[in-house]
Protein backbone atom coordinates (compact mmCIF):
# COMPACT_ATOMS: atom_id res chain seq x y z
CA UNK A 1 0.00 0.00 0.00
CA UNK A 2 3.10 2.69 0.30
CA UNK A 3 4.83 3.70 -2.64
CA UNK A 4 7.60 5.98 -3.56
CA UNK A 5 7.08 9.03 -5.63
CA UNK A 6 9.57 10.86 -7.16
CA UNK A 7 8.85 14.72 -6.70
CA UNK A 8 11.03 18.04 -7.15
CA UNK A 9 10.41 21.02 -5.38
CA UNK A 10 12.24 24.08 -4.57
CA UNK A 11 13.29 24.46 -1.20
CA UNK A 12 13.98 27.94 0.21
CA UNK A 13 16.58 27.28 3.49
CA UNK A 14 16.38 30.48 6.29
CA UNK A 15 20.14 31.61 7.15
CA UNK A 16 19.85 29.67 10.58
CA UNK A 17 19.33 26.73 8.72
CA UNK A 18 22.97 27.27 6.57
CA UNK A 19 25.41 25.79 8.92
CA UNK A 20 22.81 22.48 9.50
CA UNK A 21 25.07 19.81 8.74
CA UNK A 22 24.95 17.69 5.71
CA UNK A 23 21.60 17.34 3.82
CA UNK A 24 19.77 17.80 7.32
CA UNK A 25 17.81 21.16 6.59
CA UNK A 26 16.43 20.04 3.21
CA UNK A 27 15.28 17.28 4.90
CA UNK A 28 13.26 18.61 7.67
CA UNK A 29 12.22 21.56 4.78
CA UNK A 30 10.69 18.75 2.78
CA UNK A 31 9.23 17.04 6.31
CA UNK A 32 7.25 19.67 7.40
CA UNK A 33 5.59 20.77 3.46
CA UNK A 34 4.12 17.46 2.99
CA UNK A 35 4.03 14.72 5.50
CA UNK A 36 0.59 13.86 6.31
CA UNK A 37 -1.32 16.20 3.69
CA UNK A 38 -2.53 14.89 0.10
CA UNK A 39 -1.42 15.35 -3.06
CA UNK A 40 -4.02 15.20 -5.75
CA UNK A 41 -3.64 12.25 -8.01
CA UNK A 42 -0.82 10.90 -5.96
CA UNK A 43 -1.89 10.04 -2.42
CA UNK A 44 -1.23 10.09 1.41
CA UNK A 45 2.40 11.97 1.51
CA UNK A 46 3.94 9.97 4.72
CA UNK A 47 7.82 10.83 5.18
CA UNK A 48 11.11 11.47 3.21
CA UNK A 49 12.90 8.15 2.02
CA UNK A 50 16.00 9.68 0.30
CA UNK A 51 17.47 13.18 -1.42
CA UNK A 52 18.54 12.45 -5.12
CA UNK A 53 19.88 16.22 -6.01
CA UNK A 54 20.18 19.23 -4.65
CA UNK A 55 20.97 21.43 -7.38
CA UNK A 56 22.83 25.22 -7.08
CA UNK A 57 21.45 27.38 -4.87
CA UNK A 58 20.50 30.72 -5.33
CA UNK A 59 20.12 33.99 -3.28
CA UNK A 60 17.49 36.75 -4.39
CA UNK A 61 17.79 40.38 -4.04
CA UNK A 62 15.44 41.21 -0.59
CA UNK A 63 15.28 37.75 0.24
CA UNK A 64 18.10 36.28 2.90
CA UNK A 65 16.64 32.98 1.99
CA UNK A 66 18.74 30.67 -0.45
CA UNK A 67 17.00 28.66 -3.04
CA UNK A 68 18.01 25.52 -4.38
CA UNK A 69 15.65 23.09 -6.41
CA UNK A 70 15.89 19.50 -4.92
CA UNK A 71 14.97 16.21 -6.70
CA UNK A 72 13.71 13.54 -3.93
CA UNK A 73 11.51 10.37 -3.52
CA UNK A 74 8.76 10.44 -0.99
CA UNK A 75 7.00 7.68 0.67
CA UNK A 76 3.24 7.93 -0.25
CA UNK A 77 0.28 5.55 0.92
CA UNK A 78 -1.79 4.41 -2.11
CA UNK A 79 -3.13 1.48 -2.28
CA UNK A 80 -3.56 0.02 -5.98
CA UNK A 81 -6.89 -1.30 -6.99
CA UNK A 82 -7.85 -4.48 -6.06
CA UNK A 83 -5.71 -4.38 -3.15
CA UNK A 84 -6.79 -6.35 0.11
CA UNK A 85 -5.88 -4.73 3.50
CA UNK A 86 -6.83 -5.05 6.94
CA UNK A 87 -8.84 -2.17 8.73
CA UNK A 88 -10.95 -1.70 11.61
CA UNK A 89 -14.62 -0.18 11.91
CA UNK A 90 -14.63 3.09 12.99
CA UNK A 91 -18.11 3.07 12.75
CA UNK A 92 -21.36 2.17 10.98
CA UNK A 93 -24.04 3.96 9.92
CA UNK A 94 -26.55 4.56 6.74
CA UNK A 95 -23.72 5.10 4.53
CA UNK A 96 -22.07 1.94 5.19
CA UNK A 97 -18.86 0.94 7.21
CA UNK A 98 -16.53 3.31 7.84
CA UNK A 99 -12.78 1.52 8.12
CA UNK A 100 -10.06 3.11 9.81
CA UNK A 101 -6.02 2.36 9.00
CA UNK A 102 -5.07 4.15 11.90
CA UNK A 103 -3.11 7.19 10.04
CA UNK A 104 -5.42 7.04 6.87
CA UNK A 105 -9.57 7.28 8.02
CA UNK A 106 -11.31 8.06 4.92
CA UNK A 107 -12.79 4.22 3.82
CA UNK A 108 -15.97 3.62 3.24
CA UNK A 109 -17.77 0.38 2.58
CA UNK A 110 -20.75 1.08 1.09
CA UNK A 111 -24.03 -1.13 1.54
CA UNK A 112 -24.12 -2.79 -1.90
CA UNK A 113 -20.60 -4.07 -0.94
CA UNK A 114 -21.29 -5.59 2.07
CA UNK A 115 -21.60 -9.41 1.87
CA UNK A 116 -24.86 -10.35 0.65
CA UNK A 117 -27.90 -10.25 2.29
CA UNK A 118 -26.45 -7.43 5.04
CA UNK A 119 -29.01 -5.22 7.27
CA UNK A 120 -28.53 -2.14 9.33
CA UNK A 121 -29.18 -2.27 12.78
CA UNK A 122 -29.21 0.25 15.57
CA UNK A 123 -31.42 -1.54 18.11
CA UNK A 124 -28.78 -2.69 20.58
CA UNK A 125 -27.40 1.10 21.09
CA UNK A 126 -24.12 0.54 18.77
CA UNK A 127 -25.44 1.17 15.35
CA UNK A 128 -23.86 -2.42 13.17
CA UNK A 129 -24.18 -3.75 10.04
CA UNK A 130 -25.06 -7.56 10.13
CA UNK A 131 -24.50 -10.01 7.66
CA UNK A 132 -27.23 -13.17 7.56
CA UNK A 133 -25.22 -15.91 6.93
CA UNK A 134 -27.44 -18.78 5.56
CA UNK A 135 -25.57 -21.93 6.03
CA UNK A 136 -28.62 -24.22 5.07
CA UNK A 137 -29.13 -25.07 8.49
CA UNK A 138 -32.91 -25.57 10.28
CA UNK A 139 -31.80 -23.08 12.46
CA UNK A 140 -31.98 -20.39 9.98
CA UNK A 141 -29.38 -17.79 8.84
CA UNK A 142 -26.28 -16.58 11.18
CA UNK A 143 -26.56 -13.28 12.35
CA UNK A 144 -22.69 -11.78 11.79
CA UNK A 145 -22.68 -8.31 13.25
CA UNK A 146 -19.90 -5.73 11.46
CA UNK A 147 -19.27 -3.34 14.47
CA UNK A 148 -16.97 -0.73 15.80
CA UNK A 149 -13.69 -1.85 16.72
CA UNK A 150 -13.76 -5.03 14.88
CA UNK A 151 -10.82 -6.05 12.86
CA UNK A 152 -11.80 -6.57 9.13
CA UNK A 153 -10.34 -7.89 5.57
CA UNK A 154 -11.70 -5.82 2.50
CA UNK A 155 -10.19 -5.17 -1.18
CA UNK A 156 -10.01 -1.57 -2.44
CA UNK A 157 -12.64 -0.95 -5.23
CA UNK A 158 -12.18 2.90 -6.23
CA UNK A 159 -9.99 5.91 -4.99
CA UNK A 160 -11.76 9.55 -5.49
CA UNK A 161 -9.90 12.46 -5.37
CA UNK A 162 -11.43 15.72 -4.62
CA UNK A 163 -9.96 18.90 -5.36
CA UNK A 164 -10.28 20.92 -2.32
CA UNK A 165 -10.11 24.81 -2.24
CA UNK A 166 -7.35 26.16 0.69
CA UNK A 167 -8.78 26.67 4.26
CA UNK A 168 -12.13 25.29 3.32
CA UNK A 169 -13.40 28.50 3.62
CA UNK A 170 -16.68 29.61 1.50
CA UNK A 171 -17.30 33.28 0.53
CA UNK A 172 -16.07 36.44 2.79
CA UNK A 173 -18.76 37.44 5.31
CA UNK A 174 -20.40 41.24 4.93
CA UNK A 175 -20.31 43.20 7.87
CA UNK A 176 -24.23 43.10 9.30
CA UNK A 177 -24.68 39.59 7.45
CA UNK A 178 -25.66 36.63 9.52
CA UNK A 179 -22.78 34.46 10.15
CA UNK A 180 -22.06 32.57 7.21
CA UNK A 181 -23.84 28.77 7.45
CA UNK A 182 -21.74 25.91 8.35
CA UNK A 183 -19.99 24.21 5.33
CA UNK A 184 -22.15 21.98 3.72
CA UNK A 185 -21.24 18.18 3.26
CA UNK A 186 -19.94 18.20 -0.04
CA UNK A 187 -16.85 20.96 1.22
CA UNK A 188 -16.08 18.74 3.71
CA UNK A 189 -15.42 15.43 1.90
CA UNK A 190 -12.26 14.67 2.18
CA UNK A 191 -9.24 15.01 -0.99
CA UNK A 192 -8.53 11.64 -0.92
CA UNK A 193 -10.97 8.69 -0.19
CA UNK A 194 -11.11 4.69 -0.83
CA UNK A 195 -13.80 2.70 -1.46
CA UNK A 196 -13.81 -0.91 -0.27
CA UNK A 197 -15.92 -4.16 -0.63
CA UNK A 198 -16.32 -7.10 1.65
CA UNK A 199 -18.00 -8.78 -0.95
CA UNK A 200 -16.03 -12.04 -1.43
CA UNK A 201 -15.31 -15.40 0.76
CA UNK A 202 -12.43 -14.48 2.94
CA UNK A 203 -13.73 -10.69 3.18
CA UNK A 204 -15.62 -9.10 6.13
CA UNK A 205 -14.42 -9.77 9.89
CA UNK A 206 -11.33 -12.11 10.46
CA UNK A 207 -13.14 -14.05 12.82
CA UNK A 208 -15.47 -15.14 10.72
CA UNK A 209 -12.69 -16.51 8.56
CA UNK A 210 -10.35 -17.96 10.90
CA UNK A 211 -10.14 -21.11 11.96
CA UNK A 212 -10.66 -21.37 15.10
CA UNK B 1 6.39 21.13 -6.70
CA UNK B 2 6.40 18.68 -9.97
CA UNK B 3 5.80 14.86 -10.05
CA UNK B 4 8.49 13.24 -12.11
CA UNK B 5 7.79 9.96 -11.23
CA UNK B 6 4.30 8.83 -9.82
CA UNK B 7 5.46 5.45 -8.85
CA UNK B 8 8.93 5.34 -8.65
CA UNK B 9 9.08 2.13 -6.94
CA UNK B 10 6.44 0.33 -4.13
CA UNK B 11 7.39 -0.29 -0.63
CA UNK B 12 6.97 -3.57 1.60
CA UNK B 13 4.43 -2.56 5.08
CA UNK B 14 8.58 -3.58 6.28
CA UNK B 15 10.28 -1.47 4.70
CA UNK B 16 8.12 1.45 5.71
CA UNK B 17 7.96 0.40 8.99
CA UNK B 18 11.81 0.39 9.27
CA UNK B 19 11.71 4.22 7.95
CA UNK B 20 9.13 5.22 10.66
CA UNK B 21 11.38 3.40 13.37
CA UNK B 22 14.61 5.33 12.50
CA UNK B 23 12.36 8.06 12.82
CA UNK B 24 10.68 7.33 15.80
CA UNK B 25 14.32 7.09 17.36
CA UNK B 26 16.38 9.48 15.73
CA UNK B 27 13.82 12.13 17.28
CA UNK B 28 13.95 10.78 20.73
CA UNK B 29 17.84 11.27 20.90
CA UNK B 30 18.09 15.00 19.59
CA UNK B 31 15.29 15.47 21.73
CA UNK B 32 13.50 17.02 19.40
CA UNK B 33 10.08 19.46 19.59
CA UNK B 34 10.05 21.42 16.52
CA UNK B 35 5.77 22.31 16.23
CA UNK B 36 6.68 22.93 12.86
CA UNK B 37 6.89 19.32 12.49
CA UNK B 38 3.39 18.10 13.85
CA UNK B 39 2.54 16.76 10.89
CA UNK B 40 5.29 14.55 11.08
CA UNK B 41 4.83 13.14 14.33
CA UNK B 42 1.29 12.87 14.26
CA UNK B 43 1.72 10.90 10.80
CA UNK B 44 4.83 8.91 12.27
CA UNK B 45 3.15 8.33 15.42
CA UNK B 46 0.04 6.51 13.97
CA UNK B 47 1.03 4.73 11.05
CA UNK B 48 4.21 3.29 13.33
CA UNK B 49 1.45 2.00 15.87
CA UNK B 50 -0.92 0.62 12.91
CA UNK B 51 1.97 -1.31 11.09
CA UNK B 52 3.52 -2.69 14.13
CA UNK B 53 0.30 -3.76 16.30
CA UNK B 54 -1.77 -4.98 12.84
CA UNK B 55 0.30 -6.08 10.50
CA UNK B 56 3.00 -8.37 10.69
CA UNK B 57 5.96 -5.87 9.61
CA UNK B 58 7.70 -5.40 12.83
CA UNK B 59 9.04 -8.90 12.76
CA UNK B 60 9.93 -9.58 8.86
CA UNK B 61 13.70 -8.75 7.63
CA UNK B 62 14.46 -7.68 4.48
CA UNK B 63 16.37 -10.74 4.09
CA UNK B 64 13.65 -13.15 5.02
CA UNK B 65 11.45 -11.29 2.09
CA UNK B 66 14.17 -11.67 -0.52
CA UNK B 67 14.44 -15.19 0.43
CA UNK B 68 10.71 -15.97 0.08
CA UNK B 69 10.20 -13.66 -3.26
CA UNK B 70 12.76 -16.07 -4.18
CA UNK B 71 11.07 -18.62 -3.37
CA UNK B 72 7.64 -18.13 -4.57
CA UNK B 73 9.08 -17.33 -8.17
CA UNK B 74 7.69 -20.85 -8.90
CA UNK B 75 4.07 -19.81 -8.72
CA UNK B 76 4.18 -17.20 -11.00
CA UNK B 77 2.27 -14.57 -9.40
CA UNK B 78 2.10 -11.05 -10.50
CA UNK B 79 4.52 -8.14 -8.42
CA UNK B 80 1.30 -7.57 -6.68
CA UNK B 81 0.57 -10.62 -5.46
CA UNK B 82 4.01 -11.27 -4.33
CA UNK B 83 3.79 -7.66 -2.35
CA UNK B 84 0.23 -9.02 -1.05
CA UNK B 85 1.27 -12.01 0.61
CA UNK B 86 4.21 -10.29 1.99
CA UNK B 87 2.44 -7.60 3.81
CA UNK B 88 -0.16 -9.94 4.78
CA UNK B 89 1.21 -13.22 5.57
CA UNK B 90 -2.05 -15.57 4.84
CA UNK B 91 -2.47 -18.38 7.34
CA UNK B 92 -5.03 -20.29 5.45
CA UNK B 93 -6.39 -21.29 2.05
CA UNK B 94 -9.04 -18.90 1.87
CA UNK B 95 -6.63 -16.02 2.54
CA UNK B 96 -4.40 -17.26 -0.50
CA UNK B 97 -7.40 -17.23 -2.45
CA UNK B 98 -8.59 -13.82 -2.01
CA UNK B 99 -4.65 -12.23 -3.01
CA UNK B 100 -4.34 -14.62 -6.25
CA UNK B 101 -6.57 -13.49 -8.93
CA UNK B 102 -8.23 -16.66 -10.64
CA UNK B 103 -6.74 -18.98 -7.20
CA UNK B 104 -8.27 -22.22 -8.38
CA UNK B 105 -7.31 -22.07 -12.07
CA UNK B 106 -3.67 -21.17 -11.52
CA UNK B 107 -2.57 -23.31 -7.86
CA UNK B 108 -3.30 -26.39 -6.92
CA UNK B 109 -4.97 -27.31 -3.25
CA UNK B 110 -1.08 -28.44 -3.30
CA UNK B 111 0.25 -25.60 -3.84
CA UNK B 112 -1.66 -23.38 -1.77
CA UNK B 113 -0.27 -25.12 0.94
CA UNK B 114 3.44 -24.47 -0.19
CA UNK B 115 2.73 -21.29 -0.59
CA UNK B 116 1.44 -20.84 3.01
CA UNK B 117 4.10 -23.50 3.99
CA UNK B 118 6.76 -20.99 2.84
CA UNK B 119 4.79 -17.75 4.70
CA UNK B 120 5.37 -19.78 7.97
CA UNK B 121 8.53 -20.57 7.51
CA UNK B 122 10.03 -16.91 6.31
CA UNK B 123 7.35 -14.90 8.25
CA UNK B 124 6.73 -17.01 11.50
CA UNK B 125 3.09 -16.42 13.41
CA UNK B 126 4.24 -14.17 16.49
CA UNK B 127 0.73 -13.98 16.79
CA UNK B 128 -0.22 -10.31 17.61
CA UNK B 129 -0.92 -9.38 13.93
CA UNK B 130 -3.41 -11.00 11.20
Amino acid sequence: MFLLCELKDIVALAPEKFGSPGLEAYEQALNEKLSNLVLHKVGLCCALWDILQVDEAHVFPGDARSHSQVRFRYVVFRPSLEEVLVGTVRKCDTDGVHVSLGFFDDILIPPDQLQHPSRFENSRGEPAWVWAYDTGADTGPHQLPMERGDRLRFRVVEELWRDVLPGGKQQPQQLGQQPAAPLDEAARLPPYSLLGSVNEPGLGLLDWWSDA
Amino acid sequence: MQVVNECNQVLTNAEVYELLDGIRKSKRAVGQRNSALKNLATLTHTAHKFLAEQTPAPTQTSSAITAFLTDIRQFNLSRQEALQLVNLCPRSPVEVHVIVDDCDQRLTDEQVQMLLDLVAKWFPDSSNST
